[in-house]
């Protein structure tokens, strides 16, 4: 009998659930029999009951809808492509759009390999990864805001105006006003960069140490060239993360949306303008004429299908994140000397690089930091040179956003509790009993989490006029849940995938009265992830701003929405906004770096154990 | 009783929806769900109303919500809760166009609700012979503001262009063109002082753009913007300016001479610390000898017939609810307030302006517009008057400019029906 694996914390109060004991009779026949063999069916279909009704009512026929409108409204009764055609007068929309899918996506994949590989050879690069990786739990209006504050066109204010300005006053030549509509994009660009390039870092850090350190450098001994190396050892492995992170990366990209509200200026607008921004001004229930505006949505969703979908399956092969590769003392010592091989002057390429990637990283929080400690007229009028005072924090307290703020909380702690409940049924379906038909519905729900909500607005909202729920707090819970439950579900999925077998049958061979079998074992295991499942989805709708424009109704203004409302007078109010912006950054961030090993675990889990079964 | 009020105010401003607040109300003596008003305010503005609405709930026991919308979403907000066949009780429109495109799901008032301001607010407010909205408070959109002494003898545009060509240490003007309605402010105030009758005609049902006043308005404006030096940091930045920094550029930096908007200039210029005694208002200089006379304001109207509405609406009307606007310096068009409840000469002044017998206003065109043309962020007539300030300030000679400027206007007319 092999010894019961040790169960983590006081799990007594946990309800004796017999439904995982049935596991036992199913993993007798293995990962592969269990696909054949199913007495518990029709209990994991029970399982996917709520992913099926949410998703199917408020993402999956929305989305029909709207491929149905794009294709069937002003045809006269058929089927017809000019309502595409009509849509399609935007391409310069549609090349942006494609440009922030995937162009911007491959460079910072590749930027954030070099950094990888550069912060290998420094001290303290643990440091600057964390400090990279940070700002993506920071809502996008929140890094928006930072950046249009950096940006301001008065060097007073604007701390990069300021820079550039000297800078162009020294050795000639304009000052970039990088709001303006020659230059927005890329301003925006710089922005989703700060938010997004950590991540790319991070993954490729992670991927470097669990290289084989013993073949590669028996391979290094025996003459084998460094392009050899790279080729048999890096390549392969590099490659799919690269995939990966485009699909991530990609998805986020949708994101650009947020930064465009918030950071350009109306004039500047046009210039930056993506899809997502065409659809919520011209799009479904705006006015606009349905057939067009539901066609500019299917487009869109096409290109984030392509960009996020595409790679995933292009590249589904049936790997893992290896575990971190130590080697032997000799292998690594060898390694490193042929690392030093470049010498000094790598390494203090190496080390600017990383110095200088930490600084510039810290540069916009320090500016909103900074920027809150004065007064809302001192830094008008005199920008950063004013006087220090505390007047936008005391102003803080009484300006009505506390309660914006604790009623964000409780919106996003309910939501959070909801999805993991329900992404939690669903995904030990699909991960774990496996029922015929688990593969669809997959890629039916990574084609959800896929789905912008601009794209449906107009039949999601009539869909929830049907359930009589219109403009309400529980609309609003609804839609963050469905939009929230794609997601979670699949990265819960790769937790299930990756429970064993074999442990679990210990659990349960070891004294089943005492330790309540293998329900509890099941829990010790996956409770952190679904933690940290619900810690993401828990920022996912702090974050939020378009659904929040959409659906939240009166009384309840999320805190993202009520940021960019007091956008209307930045410039006379920017110490109050940046105060106020602190506030709604740190609490995402606070929860991420409280729960980081969780969410590390649970990310890799999803993206690395979708295949595990087959392989036990 | 107080801590029973006390509650609900709590209830209301916390609650998460009208449902759940049902039952306190009801535990109070407040029948029914609360009204709710859908604003887009925020401030000052938004703090008034609260105010007034909260005088309400205390003397009327009905409850209101009010629903803040954030910036210039009013519109998208309505058609999205109308489709979800929730609409508010109530909404305060900043552009009446909207009571055009709205007009289905509006409820006809009581016209007496218009009795107290002038022929021609009621009309702006009127479709198909029927009343549709009340005016809360109105906009003077016809000044230039400099500090004392800082631009002196404006009374004609030709003024205006000599002292603009004059060079002189601080660029003159300061335009906050990120905001398009600035822009179209601008336009407006031009062709309200040539041709009153075609700008009456472009927010009507057969507008036509490519008419001499438009185009005449429009080249005095290109001639005016492209001069040299009239911007600080040029008209790049102009572009990036927005309205408040426009305020700022003038009266906290002191970077230009010259800012155009309306009266509610003044509270920005308050915000920065500037006081009365350093801020000079002028009216925006005649054109062929007409001073022009622009006006906005925010008029609110019923998208519910019940009871309490009507209530909360002809409460919102009568005196008691106007004179907190008046207090914060808003201008109100009714005669039922008196110049002494005006708190500054200035107000006193421009209300004077507003309600003088002889005044011929005419309210903010952009405003009145709807379909393509209605302005927002990157759009409609926002948007086509951010292209001409490109345009010209870029080299394109003025009269392609105008040219491209009226077929952009013409197209997205004739688009909207």
């Amino acid at each position: 009998v092999t010894k019961p694996p040790e169960v983590r914390g006081n799990l007594a109060w946990l309800p004796r659930l017999r439904l995982a004991d049935r596991l036992l009779v199913l993993d007798d026949l293995g990962p592969h029999g269990r696909d054949r063999v199913r007495p518990q069916v029709w209990q994991a279909y029970l399982f996917l009951v709520p992913l099926v009704v949410i998703l199917g009512l408020l993402v999956v026929w929305p989305s029909l809808r709207t491929v149905w409108q794009a294709l069937t409204a002003g045809c006269h009764g058929g089927v017809c492509g000019h309502n595409f055609a009509a849509a399609w007068s935007g391409w310069r929309v549609l090349l942006r759009t494609l440009a922030w899918a995937v162009a911007l996506p491959v460079a910072m994949i590749a930027v954030g390999f070099g950094l990888a590989v550069a912060l290998r050879r420094i001290r303290h690069s643990g440091l600057v990864t964390a400090l990279l990786v940070t700002p993506m739990a920071v809502p996008m209006v929140a890094t928006g805001l930072a950046f249009r504050l950096l940006y301001d066109p008065e060097p007073d204010r604007g701390a990069a105006t300021a820079v550039a300005s000297w800078v162009a006053g020294r050795f000639g030549g304009g000052t970039p006003e990088a709001l303006g509509s020659g230059t927005i994009t890329f301003a925006l660009m710089s922005a989703f960069c700060w938010a997004y390039l950590g991540l790319s870092v991070a993954v490729f850090r992670r991927v470097l140490a669990a290289i084989p350190v013993e073949q590669v450098s028996m391979v290094l001994a025996e003459g084998g060239r460094r392009r050899d190396v790279y080729r048999w050892f890096y390549w392969p492995v590099l490659f799919r993360v690269a995939a990966l992170l485009l699909a991530v990366t990609g998805l986020a990209s949708a994101r650009s949306f947020d930064l465009l509200l918030v950071m350009a200026p109306g004039s500047s607008q046009p210039a930056g303008e993506v899809v997502a921004l065409h659809v919520w001004r011209y799009g479904p229930g705006t006015g606009a004429e349905v057939g067009p505006a539901a066609a500019l949505s299917v487009l869109w969703f096409a290109i984030l299908v392509c960009t996020v979908i595409a790679p995933l399956f292009a590249f589904r092969a049936r790997w893992r994140m290896p575990p971190v590769d130590e080697g032997s003392d000799v292998a690594r010592e060898l390694l490193a000397r042929r690392e030093r091989r470049g010498g000094t002057v790598r390494h203090a390429v190496a080390w600017v690089v990383g110095l200088a990637a930490a600084v510039l990283w810290l540069i916009p929080a320090l500016v909103l930091a900074f920027t809150s400690l004065h007064s809302d007229a001192g830094f008008a009028v005199r920008g950063l040179r004013s006087p220090l005072s505390g007047a936008a924090w005391a102003g803080l307290l009484d300006s009505g956003y506390l309660p914006t703020a604790v009623g964000t909380l409780l919106l996003a702690v309910g939501v959070a509790v909801v999805v993991v409940a329900f992404s939690g049924l669903a995904a030990y379906a699909l991960g774990w009993l496996r029922p015929p038909g688990h593969g669809v519905i997959m890629v039916v729900v990574m084609i959800c989490a896929t789905v912008p909500v601009q794209a449906i607005t107009d039949p999601l909202v009539s869909m929830l006029a049907h359930a009589g729920l219109p403009g309400s707090w529980p609309a609003l819970l609804l839609v963050h849940v469905a939009f929230g439950i794609p997601i979670t579900t699949v990265l819960l999925y790769g937790t299930f995938g990756t429970l064993s077998p074999e442990q679990l049958r210990a659990a349960a061979a070891g004294d089943p009265q005492v330790s309540g079998g293998p329900v509890r074992a099941v829990f010790a295991r996956i409770w952190p992830n679904l933690f940290a499942a619900g810690a993401l989805e828990f920022v996912q709708v702090w974050n939020d701003l378009v659904i929040g424009l959409l659906f939240a109704p009166a009384q309840l203004q999320p805190a993202g929405p009520a940021l960019l409302g007091t956008l209307r007078y930045f410039t006379t109010n920017t110490a109050g906004v940046s105060a106020a912006t602190l506030v709604y950054a740190l609490v995402p961030l606070a929860v991420v770096l409280l729960l980081h090993r969780q969410i590390v675990r649970l990310l890799l889990g999803g993206l690395t154990g979708t295949w595990k079964a087959e392989e036990t | 009783m107080t801590a029973v009020r006390a509650h609900r105010r709590t209830v209301l401003r916390a609650a998460a929806g009208a449902a759940a607040t049902l039952p306190m109300l009801a535990g109070c003596g407040v029948t029914g769900r609360p009204v709710e008003v859908t604003v887009s305010w925020s401030g000052t503005e938004l703090d008034t109303f609260r105010r007034i609405v909260s005088d309400f709930q205390h003397t009327d026991r009905i409850g209101v919500a009010i629903d803040v919308v954030p910036g210039n979403e009013v519109d998208a907000t309505l058609t999205a809760r109308l489709r979800a066949g929730n609409p508010p009780d109530l909404a305060v429109f900043t552009e009446p166009g909207l009571i055009t495109k709205y007009r289905p799901h509006l409820v006809p008032l009581d016209p007496d609700l218009a009795a107290d301001v002038t022929a021609y607010w009621r009309h702006l407010a009127v479709r198909h012979g029927r009343l549709y909205g009340c005016w809360l408070k109105a906009a003077h959109k016809s000044l230039l503001w400099h500090r004392p002494g800082r631009a002196p003898g404006l009374s004609r545009w030709a003024d205006l262009v000599e002292l603009a060509a004059r060079p002189s240490g601080t660029p003159l003007l300061s335009v906050g063109a990120a905001d398009g309605w600035v822009l179209t402010d601008w336009f407006e105030n031009l062709l309200a002082a040539l041709d009153k009758h075609e700008y009456e005609r472009l927010a009507g049902a057969d507008p036509h753009w490519h008419s001499e006043p438009v185009a005449t308005a429009l080249r005095m404006l290109g001639r005016l913007w492209r001069l040299p030096g009239l911007f600080p940091g040029g008209p790049g930045r102009a572009l990036l300016t927005t309205f408040d920094a426009s305020v700022v550029d003038v009266f906290g930096t002191d970077r230009a001479r010259l800012v155009f908007e309306g009266d509610f200039v003044a509270p920005v210029i308050a915000s920065i610390g500037g006081t009365p005694s350093r801020r000079e208002a002028v009216r925006f200089p005649s054109v062929g000898g007409t001073r022009p006379l622009v006006v906005g304001g925010d008029v609110i109207v019923a998208l519910s017939d019940r009871p309490d509405t009507r209530r909360l609406l002809r409460h919102l009307v009568g005196r008691r609810a106007r004179l907190p606007w008046v207090r914060q310096g808003f201008l109100v068009p009714s005669t039922r307030i008196r110049r002494d409840d005006y708190p500054t000469a200035l107000s006193r002044r421009l209300a004077d302006e507003l309600t003088a017998p002889d005044a011929d206003p005419r309210f903010d065109l952009s405003d009145r517009l709807a379909g393509q043309l209605a302005g927002d962020d990157g759009k409609g007539s926002w948007l086509i008057m951010q292209q001409f300030f490109r345009d010209v300030t870029t080299g394109v000679p003025v009269d392609t400019a105008v040219r491209r400027t009226c077929d952009a206007f013409q197209t997205a007319a004739e688009a909207q029906t």
